[in-house]
């Protein structure tokens, strides 16, 4: 029997299998390829070549399925350098129709299982365990960042997620800002860490643990919508938590938004209004999570039939299938045109074949010079398009340009969505 | 007698690190180990007997290339040069090669003024056909798929529904930087006495024929470095713009300048005379019959989705209703909006004449253009492969039809997918002085139907049977080079193809290391199926030729067989009849 998320990597030997290196996994949607500069899709090939890239992953699952390879010195960075954004998997639905991101996850999975990952994921697994965040801050400061506009009961709960409440406050203070004016919203008491870092780097059973503790907390709030502004939190809570209690998103008892699908309606409606001025030309950048990693899970049981066919098991419909294509897209294309003065520039890989910011699958904490590479391409891009500011939708993509500019001579500012939003109402 | 390098000695491998940086190589099973074509795509012929490399080098220039073919030949290791690792042939064979990685020779230089390209061998097709429209220039993507390696592509196949308009693309290859596989930088056309890439003639004989033959040596006389190629003005005052994501992504056709044409035809011999007429006017920039089994997958969103409308739609295709009675026609205004209007009045008084019905078409590059979808061949049943393709005359493409869906509905269906009667791809090359034509069969590699356990080893053999019919039947096949069994087809065309072959290889590559082996194909059957060889009656090369076989040699005095040097996991799927 097949079931959709598994993370078992034994589960995924037809997509094994089937792959044919025919390197939809690396090389740019070839209707949208620009030209001969930006023609890679998956960072980690255009850093390491070889075959650091879906097709030599997916090789090497197999062997590790078939007992046919031993460890070898090179493969724990076979595995691991890589930044898991995804952009393997939307290039893959394009041709062979495999589940390729699955794929690697549950390859991570099986090398955490065998012992066999970097020594500096363990450093944030720790700080999980014991601060509940992945940077090793108090727990007790998580709401430091000084909420206003919380009230005691909403049907909204506030997710603000560790970035937005230890290292980059702002974002915070703006969604929070954001939030006051859409009706007001609850913080959920005793948020921990979503778990996501844990869940990119493979590491499920501690990532079971945060899901059930913040799903307990989510419960206790009695909330109908939980919002968030942070594109890693909000794949993890719209996606994987879903993913791992074997249920659609659809059939979560609460809705899953992030904070750019609630204000592109209101904007649209004239609930909100723009009064200030933001005179720019704005490079927006699409967050892995946000886009292409966060179209609605949904849970499917059946088996493989005639010619690869999926047959729906007893109770289960016709499988739905997800190509990247179904993220959140246009809200904060929508919401950034809104201002008055933004000019919204396309960056010449968008959409779900976006090139990753860096900042991902514990790349940053075990091979910096791979998430380094990945924003230094990334901000080319931004210097191609002719952008006067870069504006994504995560605290970790923010982080991630900020860091890149510094050793470099083109500098542009680098915003949150919800600093301008805040900024502009 | 050369010797055998069992392995990739340190030695060897130190000089290969000090060529490129320690960091450009490799001898880690890990990434190794997907150095293999993999998807079991083509395990039914060209890929049979891959494995694993045992070393991977990447060099970033053509110093880096001959300094490494250079520790090769001193070391006698065989190696198999990759481009876009597209072409599944070009998976090594030989235990313990070196697979030269060219991925990071990227380069693309431009002679805008005499509309030449110059490109290195990492460099693939969608790149150069974006950066050539930046330019007013194009050229065609071929069938093999735009993440095909553009010189690997001109050196074997290149077919593409424009070759109608612009001839076969290796007639475009121009000037060539060539490492032979003993080291020496050889430069055809203009750069032999300059370094201007732009005239394809050059002093002394013409190689480029050699370097090609008639569908590539896969890798077997050397690495080409550097190709200049011809490019074309563009039609197209404007770039088309892509529309839709995902699986329907494509360029939208402005359709004053470019527009699809598709006519139902009432007889085969109208569909004939069509693609005679259409070319004797020489108009249009494509014509073909395409198979309708292609025209479902592309209107299709996933595999569950193509089943679906295919399989009910059995009594309706058996009955002539669907597209194999389509002629596909595309017209370019290539120099303005007139041309294509003219062009629309001729084709439409050639097909009112026939009694061809007009119907819809999308108006939009599905392939071709920029994009060409020849990765999304599998997703349908899981395996595929072309057992012909094919370019002779168009009374020799239906002939060739005719024949290979005889073969293939009495012996092979099932497991092969059954298509209802289709008798393959065919397209008008060369303005309708030539047509290409191509049979493609698929089957479910995990789940055959019919008494064979194992789909694809049914579809090797009809492969091997499609090379039987065409001696036979008098007809011309693909399968006449170092894809084939040599043994069944090298006496039978010219005066024993297989002895110009090898007599080229040796005088080219005398220590036999650039992706060897030569005869492949007839030792796989030798060992796996010799009862072929009585059945389609052929005698394996190896009988037959006195040189060129070296690794054989001395792999067998070793006592190797394939059983030993290829995994047991291979071996799994064979002839065994389910219960």
């Amino acid at each position: 029997m097949i079931v959709s998320g598994s993370l078992e990597l034994k589960d995924y030997m037809y997509e094994m299998r089937r792959c044919m290196r025919c390197a939809s996994c690396k090389w740019l949607d070839h209707i949208y390829m620009p030209d001969n500069r930006f023609v890679y899709r998956c960072p980690s090939y255009a850093k390491y070549y070889y075959s650091k890239v879906a097709y030599g992953r997916l090789k090497l699952g197999l062997a590790l399925c078939e007992n046919r390879l031993e460890d070898t010195p090179g493969m724990k960075d076979m595995v691991f350098q890589c930044l898991m954004c995804g952009a393997c998997d939307s290039g893959c639905k394009r041709n062979l129709d495999l589940e390729i991101m699955n794929s690697l996850e549950a390859l991570r999975g099986h090398m955490v299982a065998g012992g066999r990952y970097p020594e500096a994921h363990q450093r944030v697994i720790d700080h999980v365990a014991k601060s509940h965040n992945k940077f090793g801050a108090p727990h007790k400061d998580r709401a430091a960042w000084g909420p206003v506009n919380a009230q005691a009961k909403s049907d909204t709960v506030y997710f603000a997620g560790c970035g937005a409440s230890y290292q980059d406050k702002n974002l915070a203070q703006a969604s929070d800002k954001i939030l006051g004016q859409l009706g007001g919203y609850m913080l959920l008491l005793g948020e921990q860490c979503c778990g996501h870092p844990l869940f990119a780097m493979g590491h499920f059973d501690a990532f079971r643990q945060q899901m059930e503790t913040n799903l307990e907390a989510m419960k206790a709030t009695g909330a109908k919508r939980l919002v968030t502004a942070c594109a890693e939190c909000y794949k993890t809570w719209k996606v994987d938590y879903p993913r791992l209690m074997k249920m659609s998103t659809k059939d979560l008892p609460f809705e899953v938004v992030h904070i750019t699908e609630l204000v592109a309606p209101a904007v649209a409606s004239g609930q909100i209004k723009f009064n200030g001025r933001v005179d720019m030309k704005l490079a927006w950048h699409d967050p892995c999570n946000l886009g292409r990693m966060s179209e609605p899970y949904t849970h499917w049981e059946g088996d493989r039939g005639q010619w690869g066919c999926l047959e729906p098991g007893q109770g289960f419909a016709a499988k739905e299938f997800n190509r990247g294509t179904a993220g959140v897209y246009e809200a904060p294309r929508d919401i950034l045109a809104a201002i008055p003065g933004v000019e919204v520039l396309e960056l010449k890989r968008h959409h779900e074949f976006s090139w990753c910011c860096g900042g991902h699958g514990g790349a940053p904490e075990a091979y910096p010079e791979l998430a380094a590479y990945a924003v230094s391409e990334r901000l080319e891009e931004v210097k191609d398009a002719g952008a006067e500011a870069v504006v994504s939708a995560c605290p970790y993509c923010k982080q991630q340009f900020q860091d890149g500019f510094k050793d470099r001579d083109h500098k542009v500012p680098v915003f949150d969505i919800t600093e301008l939003i805040a900024q502009a109402l | 007698m050369p010797k055998v390098t069992e392995k990739v000695s340190q030695a060897a491998y130190n000089a290969l690190a000090n060529i490129v940086g320690p960091e450009w190589v490799t001898d880690d099973a890990s990434i190794t180990e997907s150095y293999v074509k993999g998807g079991e795509i083509h395990d039914c012929i060209y890929q049979r007997g891959q494995q694993p490399p045992g070393v991977v080098v990447m060099p970033k220039n053509t110093d880096e290339v001959q300094k490494i073919v250079k520790v090769c030949f001193r070391y006698h290791l065989p190696y198999t040069p990759i481009g876009a690792f597209w072409g599944v042939h070009c998976g090594g064979k030989v235990p313990f090669h070196v697979s030269i990685d060219l991925s990071r020779m990227r380069g693309l230089d431009w002679d805008e003024k005499h509309m030449v390209a110059i490109v290195e061998p990492g460099l693939i097709h969608s790149p150069l056909q974006a950066e050539a429209q930046e330019r007013g220039l194009y050229t065609m993507t071929p069938g093999g798929g735009s993440q095909a390696a553009v010189i690997g592509n001109m050196l074997t196949c290149n077919y593409s529904p424009l070759n109608y308009r612009l001839g076969l693309a290796t007639r475009r290859i121009l000037g060539v930087e060539w490492v032979l596989p003993d080291g020496e930088v050889i430069r055809l056309g203009s750069l032999s006495n300059s370094d201007d890439p732009y005239w394809g003639e050059g002093p002394g004989p013409d190689l480029r024929g050699l370097l090609r033959g008639y569908l590539g040596w896969w890798g077997k006389v050397g690495i080409i470095t550097k190709m200049a190629i011809k490019m074309h003005p563009l039609f197209l005052p404007e770039r088309m713009k892509p529309v839709e994501r995902g699986m329907m992504s494509t360029l939208e056709f402005p359709d004053n300048r470019i527009k699809w044409y598709n006519f139902r035809m009432p007889s085969e011999e109208a569909m004939r005379k069509a693609m005679r007429e259409i070319s004797r006017c020489e108009i249009g920039a494509a014509v073909m019959r395409v198979p309708t089994i292609w025209r479902y997958r592309g209107k299709s969103v996933s595999r569950e989705d193509f089943w679906s409308k295919w399989g009910p739609d059995e009594q309706k295709i058996r009955d002539g209703r669907a597209t194999s009675s389509v002629c596909r026609v595309l017209l370019i205004g290539y120099t303005s909006e007139a041309q294509l209007k003219y062009e629309e009045e001729i084709l439409m008084e050639i097909m009112t004449e026939l009694g061809a019905d007009l119907g819809r078409t999308k108006q939009s590059d599905q392939s071709w253009i920029k994009n060409a979808d020849s990765a999304g061949m599998w997703w349908p049943a899981g395996g595929y492969v072309s057992v012909e393709f094919v370019v002779e005359t168009l009374e020799h493409s239906f002939a060739r039809g005719k024949t290979l869906l005889k073969e293939k509905e009495a012996k092979f269906t099932p497991p092969l997918v059954d298509e209802y009667g289709e008798e393959g791809w065919i397209q008008m090359t060369d303005m309708g002085h030539t047509s290409y034509f191509e049979f493609l069969i698929q089957w479910d590699p995990e789940h055959p139907l019919g008494k064979y356990k194992s789909g694809e080893y049914k579809a090797w053999e009809h492969w091997v049977a499609s090379q039987r019919t065409a001696i036979d039947h008098g007809q011309y096949t693909a399968n006449i080079g170092s894809l084939s069994v040599m043994g069944l087809t090298g006496p039978a065309f010219g005066p024993n193809y297989g002895e110009i072959y090898d007599k080229v290889r040796q005088a080219v590559d005398p220590k036999d290391i650039s992706n060897p082996p030569l005869d492949l194909h007839d030792r796989v059957i030798e060992e796996f199926a010799p009862q072929w060889m009585e059945e389609y009656d052929f005698k394996p090369w190896t009988e037959l030729m006195h040189g060129g076989q070296e690794w054989w040699k001395v792999l067998t005095s070793r006592g190797y067989k394939w059983r030993d040097v290829l995994p047991e996991w291979y071996w799994d799927r064979d002839d065994k009849e389910i219960g």
